[in-house]
């Protein structure tokens, strides 16, 4: 076999697996399926190829349209940050539930992630980001269900992103960078609120 | 799976019976007199955090890291124990704690750390901001399954603080 075939036939499984966890996510797939099938830090990097990874193989990139898809049809009829949070609640697979959730709100938000890392990149590409809100009928995947959060918000979903690299063995300057940046800016707001209190 | 859930239940019991809370309801404001007997302004207290921030956003060597550690020390030991005051002092810990961390003092970034959790165990931002802080410590001296633990329990921290959210009308 060559490379090319090895590497096609990789992808091929990879894209299944995100399939199941796809399902599992929907409760379509049994909770024993999903454990037999992919270990949790699997699951995560695999994810995070749906968002990163320039699929070769039609699998991932049929998956990804689908993922977004999906996001989609959910935009209009509930919050935005509903579709994450929505698997969140599976509490049995809290950990690979909330990865997959963080991840997938990762593909709605951040879709040119082929920057090059640093700091000041990242920082560049959270300012710009900052507030996440998106005027109707901007043309970009997962327009509707880009959420405009308040800073305890954007705290929690710097961090959760941050946890969520963190959970696949990596540390990432991006997710560092605006983990630090949302701090600060919750920082002020606790400080306020410090000054208000009586 | 059931073999890693157990030994995570098991390895995040260790970790959280070493941080249990200092006080009962973390959400109660305590009356300004008590501040008063005990010498605490929260002017004061708000130029500390200010000041111990700033001195770590602009540390570049050791020394000066060394100043923004005992700064943030100074500001995490006043007694604001309203949630506001315990979010700003769990977060000077957990900032302090990886400063110690970075000038090599474990012992004194753990210590933070868990005076830091002690604050309080109501699951907040800050509070998941200090197992992280556990888990770059536990990363640094080799302790994979601590780190594991503790990001683990962030994680479940922040999990909980969006479902909160979704409740909010």
């Amino acid at each position: 076999m060559s490379k090319a075939e090895s590497e096609s036939e990789l992808e091929c499984r990879e894209a299944e697996q995100l399939r199941l966890l796809l399902e599992c996510s929907r409760g379509r797939a049994e909770k024993q399926e999903f454990a037999e099938s992919v270990s949790e830090l699997a699951a995560l990097a695999a994810l995070t190829q749906v968002a990163q990874k320039e699929w070769t193989h039609s699998a991932g990139s049929e998956l990804r349209a689908e993922l977004l898809a999906h996001a989609e049809s959910q935009s209009g009829q509930q919050k935005p940050r509903t579709l994450p949070l929505m698997l969140l609640r599976r509490s049995v697979w809290a950990v690979p539930m909330a990865a997959v959730a963080l991840l997938a709100l990762r593909v709605f938000t951040l879709e040119d992630d082929s920057r090059p890392f640093s700091r000041e990149s990242g920082l560049a590409q959270r300012a710009e980001l900052s507030p996440v809100e998106v005027a109707p009928g901007e043309d970009f995947p997962g327009k509707d269900v880009a959420p405009v959060l308040h800073p305890q918000s954007e705290l929690l979903r710097a961090q959760s992103l941050s946890l969520a690299r963190r959970a696949q063995g990596e540390k990432s300057e991006v997710e560092d960078a605006a983990l630090e940046l949302a701090w600060r800016e919750y920082r002020g707001r606790l400080i306020a609120e410090l000054e208000r209190e009586r | 799976m059931r073999g890693a859930c157990l030994a995570f239940s098991l390895g995040l019991v260790g970790l959280l019976s070493s941080c249990a809370p200092e006080r009962g309801n973390p959400m109660r404001t305590e009356p300004a007199e008590a501040h008063a007997r005990s010498g605490f302004s929260k002017r004061e207290f708000k130029e500390h955090v200010v000041l111990a921030h700033e001195a770590a956003d602009k540390a570049d060597s050791s020394k000066e890291r060394l100043k923004a550690a005992q700064l943030i020390e100074h500001a995490f030991q006043q007694p604001a124990t309203s949630a506001t005051g315990i979010a700003l002092r769990q977060e000077l810990a957990a900032r302090g704690a990886s400063i110690w961390a970075e000038l090599g003092r474990e012992g004194a970034a753990l210590e933070l750390i868990q005076r830091g959790l002690r604050l309080d165990s109501e699951p907040t931002a800050s509070r998941a901001q200090l197992f992280i802080a556990r888990a770059d410590l536990a990363e640094q001296q080799g302790h994979e399954s601590e780190a594991r633990d503790a990001l683990t329990e962030a994680l479940r921290i922040n999990q909980q603080l969006f479902e909160e959210e979704m409740k909010e009308p």
